[in-house]
């Protein structure tokens, strides 16, 4: 190699080594300023926006939402969220759970205790504390008088099973509640869509943590991790390529593509899963002497109809027509012919809405959440109180 | 330049000699320990006292060491992976391989699963001689009645054996009899993290989830390569040991009387309401159970004299504190009157002979005796 070429190779480097570390450096700063200037707009591209019209206290609720579910980890069941926090919107408890409304005063007579299980839906992503579905559920049923105390044990990212776990965890603790509601559906069904029919491990994935083994699998996993979060070139690219292949699926962990027949066995695989899950559950209930409830949550998967502000913010059309949809289309149908007691499907609940109440795939908004508590407490009424 | 190369590559150069000068003096170390196998490290010597006259004793260690591997299953349960050895084998679902008996003369045999931690899982024996194996041989005496199944697992504890068994349940599998043999890792896990409900095992998983950082994964995947290939690393660790004391943190914890009875107390309380659990789900799945206390070698009160030798090896905790509290809780545990609770930590004193491997696990013998007991009161408790 000639002093010349050498010369050149070495400029050449250099050249292309700086142009990205100042596309880097200039993809940084223009994050900063746009934060700046619109800091509001951050959720925007996870969040359907338009259904917090009006709203001013949103910023404050996703950015107390964020600090406060990312503090603790309960371990045993590999959920997320524990840890004790005070916001002015969201606030858990000591014991790990999200605040919820109470009546003021004095109770009529004794009061029984309700509790809601669920994942973040029922935890209460995108509301404050009163308006999560266990708060507007306490407010239905405690209209005319104090006899409920409603609790919320919504875990984010859990499933069925682990909320089951939880619940037998809790009568382990010589807690007695004499009803118990289940909100379920989403997880469990993206979860088996993911992972296959017998993942029970929730969202969280903490079994692929602990699958890390080798040395150069720590190295690896280290290094990516470090891009993955810091590398605004890297993100750039990522965002670019999904918006260009908007045909395919763009969510990066579903990575399934079933044929008809197979979405029909893994919807088939997840209703036996479930049925089980239910059986023990109706043997607990017989054994600690309490009654429950089960709601299937509505989700975008289910809905017939997108609204206009759902297609076009955050919610990506060819994934919600994809594979995912189907599984979930036929999870409920095979549920909904099973006619498992004590079992609702709310999914058609939203049906014929002209406003948005979905802030994304299966997060409602409080007016969502409140149409869902109605629901829950008509069904509360008809079976348990008549 | 010249110079600043001439200096990067001496410093190379020095790594490289080093390096493969300790790699020289460890072979040659480990060629003439070869001749005196055992005798350099002590604890060696005392665990493998027991297998002085058994001559699969190596292959069965090696293969155990091979098939103690696990996949994470979620809700805080684990489960072995597949192995086929001559002496250890775990089947597809992770289960370790029991002794049954061959046919059951047409009859449909009684199902008994026997859950608890390595020690029922059987560290230390050979397949047809882990605890399970043993009752299923006592229980299988007279007429091949019963098919038993193991489901220990290493380091689970009492509370995460009956979560273990409430997803089983859940899976539809219906036994008649379901056998518990725990203690060990429930009083360990309350001695090392100081209070009773712990609901993770020996096992740390809390730390895989909290702990690292991007910066500490690479930080330990290079510690990991280093100690695995660097022999300089590894004599500069000996050195730092040899110079800088344990911290706090990694010392084992010594607890004062007052603490270990408020232990005690709430480790009685925590273990009862896994009781209640365990009762619940017998009414419900109408199976019947037995929960059994098991032996721990700082309890043993005639211990041999290499059993004496090998209590003194502090490795991970305190012997005496823990042999504290396990008397403590074993004593306490008894007066709540649990149904269908025994203890059996004491059946293994009096012969004379060694059975300890180490602090918990038992030779194929100790696990007999252990075995012969269970099933006497299994005979008694449901056949009489």
């Amino acid at each position: 190699m000639s002093p010349e070429t050498k010369r050149n190779l070495k400029f050449a480097l250099s050249a292309i080594f700086l142009f990205f570390i100042l596309v880097e450096l200039g993809l940084h700063g223009a994050r900063f300023l746009y934060r700046l200037w619109k800091p509001s707009d951050v959720w925007k591209g996870s969040y359907i926006w338009s259904s917090y019209e009006g709203k001013e206290w949103v910023n404050g609720l996703f950015k107390e939402t964020i600090e406060a579910t990312t503090r603790g980890y309960n371990i045993f069941f590999t959920l997320w969220g524990g840890s004790e926090y005070r916001g002015k919107y969201v606030n858990i408890d000591s014991l790990g759970f999200r605040k919820t409304w109470h009546p003021t005063g004095e109770p009529l007579g004794k009061t029984k205790t309700i509790y809601v299980l669920g994942a973040s839906t029922t935890w209460g992503v995108g509301a404050r504390d009163d308006y999560t579905i266990p708060s507007h559920l306490a407010k239905i049923l405690n209209k005319d008088g104090y006899r409920y105390e409603v609790y919320n044990y919504g875990t984010p990212a859990s499933t069925f099973i682990q909320e089951l776990t939880h619940l037998a965890l809790l009568l382990r603790e010589d807690h007695k509640p004499d009803y118990v509601i289940f909100y379920i559906g989403f997880n469990r069904i993206l979860e088996a869509y993911q992972r296959g029919p017998k993942a029970m491990g929730g969202l969280t994935n903490l079994g692929e943590k602990l699958e890390i083994q080798s040395d150069w699998d720590h190295i690896w996993v280290g290094l990516t991790g470090i891009f993955r979060r810091h590398c605004m070139i890297c993100k750039t690219v990522k965002r670019t390529s999904a918006f260009l292949q908007r045909s395919k699926k763009d969510l990066e962990e579903v990575s399934s593509e079933y044929d008809e027949e197979e979405a029909k066995e893994v919807a088939r695989e997840i209703v036996e899963y479930r049925l089980r899950t239910i059986e023990l559950l109706d043997n607990l209930s017989k054994a600690y002497g309490f009654k429950y409830a089960i709601f299937w949550q509505p989700s975008i998967f289910t809905e017939e109809r997108l609204l206009k502000e759902e297609e076009k913010a955050g919610i990506n059309p060819s994934f919600y027509e994809g594979d995912l949809a189907r599984v979930f289309k036929y999870a409920i149908r095979r549920l909904n012919q099973k006619s498992v007691p004590h079992f609702y499907d709310l999914s058609q609940a939203l049906r014929g809405r002209q406003k948005p109440y979905y802030i994304d795939f299966v997060h409602l908004n409080e007016e969502g959440n409140e149409i869902i508590a109605e629901k829950m407490g008509e069904i509360f009424e008809k079976e348990f109180l008549k | 330049m010249k110079r600043f190369v001439f200096s990067v590559a001496a410093v190379f150069l020095m790594i490289v000699f080093v390096e493969g000068g300790l790699r020289i003096a460890s072979l040659v170390m480990w060629h003439f320990q070869k001749e005196i196998e055992g005798k350099k490290d002590p604890y060696a010597e005392l665990f493998f006292f027991i297998y002085k006259d058994k001559d699969w004793a190596k292959d069965h260690f090696k293969e155990l060491e091979e098939a103690q591997k696990a996949d994470y299953e979620s809700l805080n349960l684990w489960i072995g992976q597949e192995f086929h050895g001559k002496y250890v084998n775990i089947d597809s679902r992770g289960l370790r391989k029991t002794w049954n008996p061959e046919s059951f003369g047409g009859k449909e045999p009684k199902k008994a699963y026997v859950f608890g931690g390595s020690t029922i899982w059987g560290s230390g024996a050979r397949d047809d001689y882990t605890i399970p194996s043993l009752l299923s041989k006592q229980l299988n005496a007279r007429e091949p009645s019963y098919i038993v199944t193991n489901y220990g697992q290493g380091a689970y504890t009492f509370f995460q054996q009956i979560f273990h068994l409430l997803l089983l349940l859940r899976e539809g599998q219906r036994p008649d009899y379901v056998i518990f043999y725990s203690g060990a890792n429930d009083v360990l896990v309350t001695y090392q993290n100081g209070k009773a409900d712990v609901t993770n095992g020996p096992t740390n998983l809390q730390n895989i989830e909290e702990g690292t950082t991007h910066g500490e994964e690479i930080l330990n995947g290079i510690k990991g390569l280093l100690y695995d290939h660097s022999k300089i690393y590894r004599a500069l660790l000996r050195i730092v040991t040899l110079f800088v004391p344990p911290t706090e943190a990694d010392a084992a914890p010594k607890y004062d009387e007052t603490f270990l009875t408020s232990l005690t107390k709430d480790f009685v309380e925590f273990y009862a309401k896994s009781h209640d659990l365990l009762d619940h789900l017998s009414k419900i799945y109408h199976f019947q159970y037995l929960s059994f206390w098991q032996p721990i070698l700082f309890t043993k009160q005639d211990p041999t004299e290499e059993e004496t030798k090998l209590m003194r090896d502090p490795r991970f905790f305190d012997n005496e504190t823990l042999a504290d509290l396990y008397r403590k809780i074993g004593r306490e545990l008894p007066k709540k009157g649990f149904p269908h609770f025994f203890k059996v930590s004491h059946v293994i004193w009096g012969n004379g002979n060694s059975q300890f491997l180490d602090w918990c696990h038992l030779s194929e013998e100790g696990n007999e005796i252990i075995a012969k007991k269970m099933a006497e009161i299994f005979e008694k408790e449901f056949l009489k």
